[in-house]
C-alpha cells in the first residue's frame, strides 16, 4: 500500500501540490474559528444551581430550598453526583455530569426537573443556572468611578450608589451584548431602591399595621389596560395610569381611615432612595468601588471576546456621564497574547533553527526548503483536527510541539533522496531524464520509508499513556498528546505524498551533494570512534549500563511535582476572616490589605471582590475576599529580575502583619479552576454522612482524635461548621395566643422590620428598582432596642416584640455542606513521612475500631490517595502495554525479535541524558517532563530503527558483519544527527525561554534535547556495537 | 542468547518502572499552588486548636472546665498577640483603661397621654331653669369662679350665675341662651397644661418599673423628663400595667390620645469596674476583653454583671487600671482564630 501511494504521489505530482494549497485553506479558514486561551480548560461538566433566598439562614436555606433542589436530580441521565451548600441567603447545589456529557443537553434536563419543583419551593424563590461558563470565563474586569470633583446633575457628587445604577442600566446591557459573552456579574456599589420606613409610633397612634403599609403599596402601583372603544371610527386604547413614579407619588398614597381622616404613607413613614442589603462588596486600590466581571461562554474564542470587550468598553465610555470613567482591571487579552507570543517565538525559532540545521547538514537549498515546507502544512493540518476536534490553542497543547521532532520523517526521506539523486547523477553532470529522476525518487523513498513511518508511528505510539490520565491531569494533557499526535499524523501523511512530489518536481537540474563541513567533520570523528568502541565493546557497554543504572539512581533523587505552574503574571489571593465577619467590617479589613499591597513597587493596581457578587458564581461568605494584584511589566520593576516568588514571599510577610487575615496566596485562573472543581485537596479525606449537625460534629471530632494520632499524619482538621451567630426571635407561642398573634404574625412583622419587605417595582424607563417596606437603620441596627419595637394586635392595640418573643444570640451553622443528598462533614489529614497507602489501611482500621458511630451515619474514604491510587494502578498497565506495543511494531518493522530488542535498549539510554539534563538544570521531575521522556523514546527508537535497518540491508548485501556495522553506521551517520539536531535544536528556544508559560515548556524541552544528546551519542556508538555482539555469534 | 537479552532489558525495566513509580509519587511531593491544585495542593494552614466545636462550652466563665480536658486540649490561656504600635493604629485599635462606671439600664415603652380626672369638668346647672345669657365660648379659656352663664332657676324664679370649677377651656357646649336646661352637661371644660403619659408596662418589664424612677418621655421627637408617679393596673382583661407620669403642657402642642414612646431608667447602679460592652468578645464560648500591656493583646476571659449596652460591669478577671481594648476588638478576636479562617468551596 505504501508503495502504491508514494508512486501515485510521484506520478500525480501537480496534483499533489495542488492538494496542499487545499490543506493550506483549509488551515488558514480554521484559524480564524480556533479558541485561542493561555490553558487549557480543566474545569468539569457542571451546571451550578442558585437559589438567592433574601433572609433564609442556613438551616431554612437547606430544608427549605436545597434538599427539594437535589431530590429533584435523583436518576438524571450523566449524573455523576451532586454537592450543595447552604448558606445565609443563598443555596447552591453543584451538579457534577460525567465527562462528555453535552452541557446544553444537562441544562435542558435540569430545566425539565427545576420547572417541576417550582411549586414545592417557598413562594417568590427561583432557583436559576449559573451561567454557562468554565472556570477560564472570568476574562474581563472593570470597574466603575467618577473622577475627583464630579457632580451629578443635581450638583451632588456621586455616590456609590449612582454608580451601581450606571453599571446597571448603562454599561451592562451594552456590554451584554458583546457576542460571546453570557453573563456580565456585579459587585460592590449599592443595589438602589426605594424604601419606605415606618415610624412604629405614628403607626400605633394611627392604627396602622405594617401589613396595612404593605398592602396599601401593593394595591397602589400598576398600569392597567381596559382593551379598546370605537369612536367615531377610530380605535382607542383604554388605560388606567396607576404606577408610582416619585418619592412623593408614594408618600401620597393612602392607607387607610383614622376617624374620617385618610392616612397617607408619609403620616407613619419616611420614603427615601436607599441602599439593599448587599451581600458583596468590591474594593480597588484601597477605596470601595464597583466591579464588573464580564463571563465567556463555554468554548469561546477568550482572546476574541475580550478584545471585543475592550473595543466596546470605549463606545459606553462615551455614552457615560462626564466624568464617569470605566476602568479594565483585568484583560485576558493580556495573558493570552503573552502566552501566545511565547508559544509562537519558539516554534518560529525552533523552525528557523530547523531550517537552517537541514541546509547546513543537506548543503542542499532546495531539499532543505522542501523539509521546512512540511512545517507549515502539517502546522495547518494541525489546526484544522483541532478545530474539528475541538481542541483549543493554548501553552499545553501547542506547547509540545516539536518541529524537528515532526520533520524528522520528511528529513529522512530528503536526505536519502538527495544522496540517491546525487549517486544517480550521470558523470557528465548532465540533468536526469524525468523518468530516470522519478524513479531515483521512489527508489529512495521506498528505501526509507519504511523505518520512517515506523518510527513516527512509534513515536505516536508513545503518547497512548497520556491519553489514559483520567481527571484534571488527562484535562491539561490530553490537548497536548492530541495536538503532537495529529501534527505528526499530518506530517506523516506529508512525507508520504508531498515530500517525495515535491523531490520528484523540484530536484531536476544538477542535484550535487555537497558534504558539508559539519558532516565531514562528524565522520573524520566517527570513524575512529565506532572502532575504537567495536574494540573496546564490553567496556562501553558496562559503561553504557552504569550510566543507565546511575541515571535511574539519579531519577530517585530528583525532587517531584506535579505540574510546573504556570505564571499567570498576576497574583490572586484569597484574604480570609473568621466565619461571622461583617461585610463592612471585612471591607475595613480588605481596604488595610489593599494598601499594603498597593505599596508594592511592583503592583500596577489591586482590587478585591468581597462576599458574593449578584449573580451568585461564587458564593463567598461576606468574611472572605477574592483580591487581585496585577503586576506592572518586569521592565517596570526596579528589580525586573527578582523571582514572582520572592514578590509573593514579601507580600506574604508584610500582610502578615495585619491583624485577623489569613492568606491563601494564587494566581485569577488557578483561583476560578479551584472554585469550580473544588475537590478536596489533603492526601485524605474521610467523609462523614450523616444527619444531625451536633451529632456529626460530635462524631468528626473523634475521628480527628484517632487520626492524629496515627504515624505521619500532619494538618489533620474537621471542616468548620459552626460559627455565624445568629440573633433568633423566638415565638413565645402562648403568649403570643394571648394577644391573638399567630407566629406567622410575628416574624412576617420582624421579617418586614429588618430584612425589608419587598411591594413592588419603580419604573423609570428601562430601569427599575424595588419598593421596599423596612426599619431604618438606626431602629434596625440596635439589638437592644428590637425587644422594645411595638407589635400591632388585631383589636388596634399594640405589643411589644419582647413580649411575644424572646431575642437571644446563639451561634449557628455558617454553612451546611451535603454532598449526593446528605449532609457532611470532612475530616481532612496530610500525610508525611509515611506511604499513603499504609497510612490509610491504618487510619480505616483504628477508625473502625475506635470510632463509634452512630445508626444512619457513615463514612466515605477519598482524598488525593484515591486519584493516586487510580492513576498509578492505569500507569502500572497502560505503561508496559505501550512498551509491548513499541516493541510490537518494531518486530513488524524489522521482522526479528533480537533486533526490535537492540533498538529498544536505545530507550533508556536516550533516558539517561534527560535524566541528566534535568538534573544540570536543577528542575523536579513533573509530568511535563515525564512527556518529554515519552517524546524521547519516540525519537530513540526513530534512530535507532533507522540505523539497524540500513545495516540490516547492508549485511544482507555483503554478507560482512563487520563491515555491514561500520559501513551503515558510517552511511547513517548524516540522517541521524540530522534528525538528532532537528529535533533538539527545535527545542532550544523553549528550554532556553523566559517569557509567560515558558516555566511549563521548560522541563519538556530540557529532556528532550538532553535526552537527544545522549541518544544520538549511543545511537550511533553503542547501536552498532550491541549488534554486532549479538550478532557476531550466529554469524557464518 | 537469552541472557544477554535479558541483561539488556533490565536496565531498561528499571528505568521504566522508575519512571512509573515516579509518576505514581508525583502529587505527594506538591507544589504550592501547582496548576491544578486541587489534587495535589495542600499549602493551606492548618490549626488543630480551633477546629474543636464548641458546642459542650460549659457556660460557667471560671478558669476551670477540666470536666473536658481529657478530649479537648482548649487552650486556656489564649495566646498573647503581638501588634507594633503602627500596625495597631491602622487597623483602628482604640484603648481604654478599666475602672468604676455607673451602670443606666433604660426600658422602652409605649402609651398614649390622657387628661388627668381631676381636669376635665363636665359643668351642669343646678337647678334646672332658662338659660339667661351664656359668657363664653367653645374655646374660650377660663378662670376658675369666672361665670359661665346665667340661669333663672325655675322654682325660684331667681337667676343664679353657673361658674367654672376650675382654670380650664371650654371643650364643649350643649346650652343657648333660651333653652332649658335639663340632667345634662351644660359646658365640658378641659385643663390640659398638665397631661398624663399613661404607659403601658407589659408583664416581662413589670419588675423594672416602679413609681419614682426619672423618665423620658418622646412626643413627636421632644423629650419630656419626668417621673413615675404611680403604677396601677391595667383595664381588665389586659395585660399590661400602667405607669402614670405626669407631663407639663405649657405650650399646649400635646393632646390626649396623642401616642407616645417613652423610656424609663430602670435601674443606675455604680459599679467598682466596667468596660465599653464593645470590648467584649465572644472566643471559643467564654466572654473575654483584651489586655493590652506595650504591644502585645492579651485575650482575658471575664465574668460579666450588669450592662447598659454601653458599659457592663466586670465581675471577675479583670482589675481596675488595666488597659484593655475598646474599639475594633473584633480584629483581635479574628486575628486569634485566623488559622481557621478559610474558604471552602
Amino acid at each position: 500500500m505504501l508503495t502504491s501511494i508514494v508512486r501515485s504521489a510521484i506520478e500525480r505530482r501537480y496534483l499533489i501540490l495542488f492538494l496542499m494549497l487545499g490543506v493550506i485553506a483549509a488551515g488558514a479558514w480554521h484559524y480564524q474559528h480556533l479558541p485561542i486561551d493561555a490553558v487549557p480548560d480543566i474545569t468539569n461538566v457542571q451546571v451550578q444551581i442558585n437559589t438567592s433566598a433574601p433572609g433564609y439562614s442556613p438551616l431554612e436555606t437547606e430544608q427549605r430550598i436545597t434538599f427539594p433542589v437535589e431530590n429533584a436530580l435523583y436518576g438524571l441521565p450523566g449524573l455523576a453526583y451532586t454537592r450543595s451548600l447552604s448558606r445565609y441567603g443563598l443555596s447552591q447545589v453543584t451538579v457534577v455530569f460525567d465527562e462528555g456529557t453535552d452541557i446544553y443537553h444537562a441544562r435542558n434536563l435540569l430545566d425539565t426537573r427545576l420547572a417541576n419543583i417550582r411549586s414545592i419551593l417557598p413562594e417568590g424563590l427561583d432557583p436559576q443556572m449559573g451561567p454557562i461558563a468554565t472556570g477560564l470565563g472570568e476574562i474581563f474586569f472593570y470597574t466603575v468611578s467618577a473622577e475627583p470633583g464630579a457632580l451629578k446633575e443635581d450638583g451632588q457628587p456621586y455616590s456609590p450608589m449612582d454608580l451601581r445604577e450606571i453599571q446597571d442600566w448603562i454599561i451592562r446591557p451594552q456590554l451584554a451584548q458583546v457576542p460571546g459573552v453570557v453573563e456580565i456579574n456585579a459587585i460592590g456599589g449599592y443595589e438602589k431602591q426605594f424604601q419606605v420606613q415606618p415610624r412604629p409610633r405614628q403607626m400605633l397612634e394611627l392604627g396602622i399595621s405594617l401589613q396595612a403599609l404593605s398592602s396599601a403599596l401593593r394595591a397602589n402601583n400598576a398600569d392597567r389596560g381596559a382593551g379598546y372603544i370605537e369612536h367615531e371610527g377610530q380605535q382607542l386604547l383604554v388605560r388606567s395610569p396607576g404606577q408610582l413614579k416619585t418619592l412623593a407619588d408614594i408618600e401620597q398614597v393612602v392607607i387607610g381611615r383614622s376617624g374620617s381622616v385618610p392616612v397617607t404613607v408619609a403620616d407613619v413613614a419616611d420614603v427615601r432612595i436607599g441602599a439593599t442589603l448587599r451581600t458583596g462588596a468590591a474594593t480597588r486600590n484601597g477605596e470601595e468601588t464597583v466591579l464588573a466581571t464580564a463571563m465567556m461562554l463555554m468554548g469561546e474564542n477568550a482572546r476574541q471576546v475580550s478584545l471585543d470587550l475592550a473595543e466596546r468598553l470605549a463606545t459606553v465610555q462615551r455614552s457615560l456621564p462626564d466624568g464617569i470613567t470605566v476602568d479594565t482591571v483585568y484583560n485576558r487579552t493580556t495573558l493570552v497574547d503573552k502566552t501566545i507570543a511565547t508559544v509562537q517565538k519558539n516554534l518560529l525559532e525552533g523552525a528557523l533553527l530547523v531550517v537552517a540545521v537541514l541546509f547546513l547538514l543537506l548543503g542542499n537549498i532546495r531539499a532543505a526548503l522542501i523539509t521546512a515546507a512540511v512545517i507549515p502544512l502539517a502546522m495547518l493540518a494541525t489546526i484544522t483536527g483541532m478545530v474539528r476536534g475541538g481542541v483549543s490553542a493554548n501553552l499545553m497543547s501547542l506547547g509540545a510541539l516539536d518541529f524537528g521532532l515532526i520533520v524528522d520523517g520528511a528529513v529522512i526521506i530528503v536526505e536519502n533522496g538527495i544522496r540517491r539523486l546525487a549517486l544517480a547523477q550521470p558523470a557528465d553532470g548532465s540533468p536526469l531524464a524525468l523518468r530516470q529522476r522519478l524513479e531515483t525518487v521512489y527508489q529512495a523513498t521506498l528505501e526509507v520509508i519504511r523505518p520512517s513511518m515506523f518510527g513516527v508511528a512509534i513515536i505516536t505510539v508513545v503518547y497512548i499513556p497520556i491519553f489514559s490520565l483520567t481527571g484534571v491531569e488527562g484535562k491539561m494533557f490530553h490537548p497536548m498528546a492530541a495536538t503532537v499526535v495529529m501534527a505528526l499524523l499530518a506530517a506523516m501523511l506529508l512525507s508520504l505524498t508531498f515530500v517525495p512530489a515535491a523531490i520528484a518536481l523540484f530536484m531536476g537540474g544538477r542535484v550535487r551533494e555537497r558534504e558539508s563541513v559539519v558532516i565531514r567533520a562528524g565522520h573524520s570523528l566517527y570513524a575512529p570512534l565506532l572502532r575504537g568502541a567495536l574494540r573496546w565493546r564490553n567496556g562501553v557497554l558496562a559503561a553504557a549500563s552504569t550510566l543507565v543504572l546511575g541515571c535511574a539512581w539519579l531519577l530517585g533523587t530528583l525532587g517531584t511535582e506535579f505540574i510546573p505552574q504556570l505564571d499567570e503574571g498576576d497574583i490572586a489571593l484569597h484574604a480570609m476572616r473568621i466565619p461571622g465577619t461583617g461585610l463592612q467590617q471585612s471591607v475595613d479589613m480588605q481596604l488595610q490589605v489593599e494598601r499594603l499591597v498597593a505599596d508594592f513597587a511592583e503592583v500596577d493596581s489591586v482590587f478585591s471582590r468581597i462576599g458574593t457578587p449578584e449573580v451568585a458564581t461564587d458564593p463567598m461568605p461576606p468574611n472572605v475576599a477574592d483580591t487581585f494584584a496585577m503586576l506592572k511589566p518586569r521592565a517596570q520593576w526596579p528589580d525586573p529580575t527578582r523571582p514572582k516568588a520572592d514578590l509573593v514571599a514579601a507580600m506574604e510577610d508584610a500582610l502578615g502583619a495585619l491583624p485577623g487575615n489569613n492568606y491563601e496566596f494564587t494566581q485569577p485562573i488557578q483561583m476560578r479552576f479551584n472554585e469550580l472543581i473544588s475537590g478536596v485537596r489533603a492526601d485524605l479525606a474521610i467523609k462523614l454522612f450523616g444527619d444531625d449537625l451536633d451529632a456529626l460534629a460530635a462524631s468528626a471530632g473523634d475521628i480527628l482524635a484517632v487520626l492524629e494520632g496515627i504515624d505521619g499524619a500532619a494538618d489533620a482538621r474537621v471542616e468548620q461548621v459552626t460559627g455565624l451567630p445568629v440573633l433568633s426571635i423566638e415565638p413565645r407561642r402562648t403568649t403570643l395566643a394571648r394577644y391573638g398573634l399567630s407566629v406567622a404574625d410575628l416574624q412576617d412583622a420582624v421579617a418586614a422590620s429588618i430584612g425589608g419587605e419587598d411591594v413592588g417595582l419603580i419604573y423609570s424607563g428601562d430601569r427599575r428598582f424595588r419598593l421596599v417596606v423596612r426599619l431604618d437603620e438606626a431602629q434596625r441596627g440596635s439589638i437592644d432596642q428590637l425587644a422594645y419595637l411595638p407589635l400591632a394586635v388585631p383589636d388596634g392595640d399594640f405589643v411589644p416584640l419582647g413580649e411575644v418573643a424572646e431575642v437571644k444570640l446563639a451561634p449557628a451553622p455558617a454553612q451546611i455542606s451535603r454532598e449526593n443528598g446528605k449532609r457532611r462533614v470532612v475530616i481532612t489529614a496530610n500525610v508525611r513521612g509515611r506511604d499513603l497507602g499504609s497510612f490509610v489501611a491504618e487510619a480505616q482500621q483504628r477508625i473502625a475500631s475506635d470510632v463509634n458511630l452512630p445508626a444512619g451515619y457513615w463514612l466515605d474514604y477519598g482524598g488525593t490517595f484515591e486519584q493516586l491510587a487510580s492513576a498509578s494502578q492505569r500507569l502500572a498497565i497502560v505503561l508496559p502495554l505501550t512498551l509491548a506495543l513499541i516493541i510490537a511494531l518494531l518486530i513488524a518493522a524489522l521482522g526479528s525479535v533480537r533486533d526490535a530488542l537492540i533498538i529498544f535498549t536505545g530507550v533508556p539510554l536516550a533516558l539517561t541524558g534527560g535524566v541528566l539534563a534535568l538534573w544540570l538544570r536543577d528542575m523536579p521531575l513533573s509530568i511535563t517532563a515525564g512527556v518529554g521522556f515519552i517524546a524521547l523514546s519516540g525519537v530513540a527508537v526513530l534512530n535507532g530503527l533507522v540505523m539497524v535497518s540500513f545495516i540490516r540491508e547492508l549485511r544482507h548485501r555483503h554478507r560482512n558483519l563487520l563491515r555491514a556495522v561500520l559501513e551503515g553506521a558510517r552511511a547513517r551517520l548524516r540522517p541521524v544527527l540530522m534528525t538528532a539536531l532537528v529535533a533538539s535544536l527545535g527545542f532550544v528556544p523553549m528550554a532556553l525561554n523566559t517569557g509567560t508559560g515558558a516555566e511549563v515548556q521548560r522541563p519538556l524541552a530540557t529532556v528532550v534535547i538532553g535526552g537527544i544528546a545522549s541518544s544520538t551519542l549511543l545511537t550511533l556508538v553503542v547501536l552498532p556495537l550491541l549488534y554486532y555482539r549479538v550478532h557476531r555469534r550466529q554469524a557464518p | 542468547m537469552k541472557r544477554s537479552m535479558q541483561s539488556l532489558t533490565t536496565p531498561l525495566l528499571v528505568l521504566a518502572l522508575g519512571l512509573a513509580a515516579a509518576f505514581a509519587t508525583l502529587p505527594g511531593g506538591a507544589s504550592p499552588g501547582g496548576m491544578e491544585a486541587p489534587a495535589g495542593e495542600n499549602s493551606q494552614p492548618h490549626a488543630g486548636s480551633d477546629s474543636h466545636n464548641d458546642n459542650d462550652n460549659d457556660n460557667d466563665n471560671d478558669n476551670d472546665n477540666d470536666n473536658d480536658g481529657d478530649k479537648h486540649t482548649d487552650n486556656e490561656d489564649h495566646e498573647a498577640i503581638t501588634l507594633a504600635p503602627d500596625t495597631a493604629r491602622e487597623a483602628g485599635l482604640g484603648t481604654a483603661i478599666a475602672g468604676a462606671g455607673s451602670i443606666e439600664r433604660h426600658v422602652t415603652v409605649y402609651g398614649r397621654l390622657a387628661t388627668p380626672p381631676d381636669q376635665v369638668v363636665q359643668s351642669r346647672a343646678r337647678f334646672p331653669g332658662l338659660i339667661r345669657d351664656i359668657r363664653v365660648n367653645i374655646g374660650d379659656t377660663v378662670k376658675r369662679d369666672q361665670v359661665l352663664a346665667v340661669i333663672e332657676s325655675n322654682e325660684s324664679l331667681r337667676s343664679y350665675e353657673l361658674r367654672a370649677p376650675i382654670d380650664a377651656q371650654i371643650q364643649d357646649r350643649q346650652a343657648n341662651v333660651g333653652e332649658i336646661t335639663g340632667e345634662g352637661a351644660l359646658f365640658t371644660l378641659v385643663n390640659n397644661r398638665t397631661l398624663w403619659a399613661q404607659l403601658r408596662v407589659f408583664p416581662s418589664l413589670r419588675f423594672e418599673v416602679a413609681p419614682g424612677q426619672t423618665v423620658h418621655v418622646d412626643h413627636n421627637g421632644h423629650l419630656h423628663d419626668s417621673t413615675i408617679a404611680s403604677v396601677t393596673p391595667g383595664p381588665l382583661g389586659e395585660a399590661y400595667v400602667v405607669a402614670r407620669v405626669v407631663i407639663p403642657n405649657p405650650q399646649g402642642d400635646m393632646a390626649p390620645g396623642d401616642m407616645v414612646k417613652a423610656e424609663i431608667d430602670a435601674e443606675t447602679v455604680d459599679v467598682p469596674l466596667a468596660v465599653a460592652t464593645t470590648a467584649l468578645q465572644d472566643l471559643q464560648g467564654q466572654t473575654v476583653v483584651f489586655v493590652q500591656r506595650d504591644d502585645r493583646y492579651q485575650a482575658r476571659p471575664v465574668t460579666t454583671g450588669r450592662s447598659d449596652g454601653q458599659l457592663t460591669e466586670i465581675v471577675d478577671g479583670l482589675e481596675a487600671g488595666e488597659r484593655y481594648v475598646a474599639l475594633n476588638s473584633f480584629l483581635l478576636k479574628a486575628e486569634l482564630l485566623k488559622s481557621g479562617a478559610k474558604h471552602d468551596h
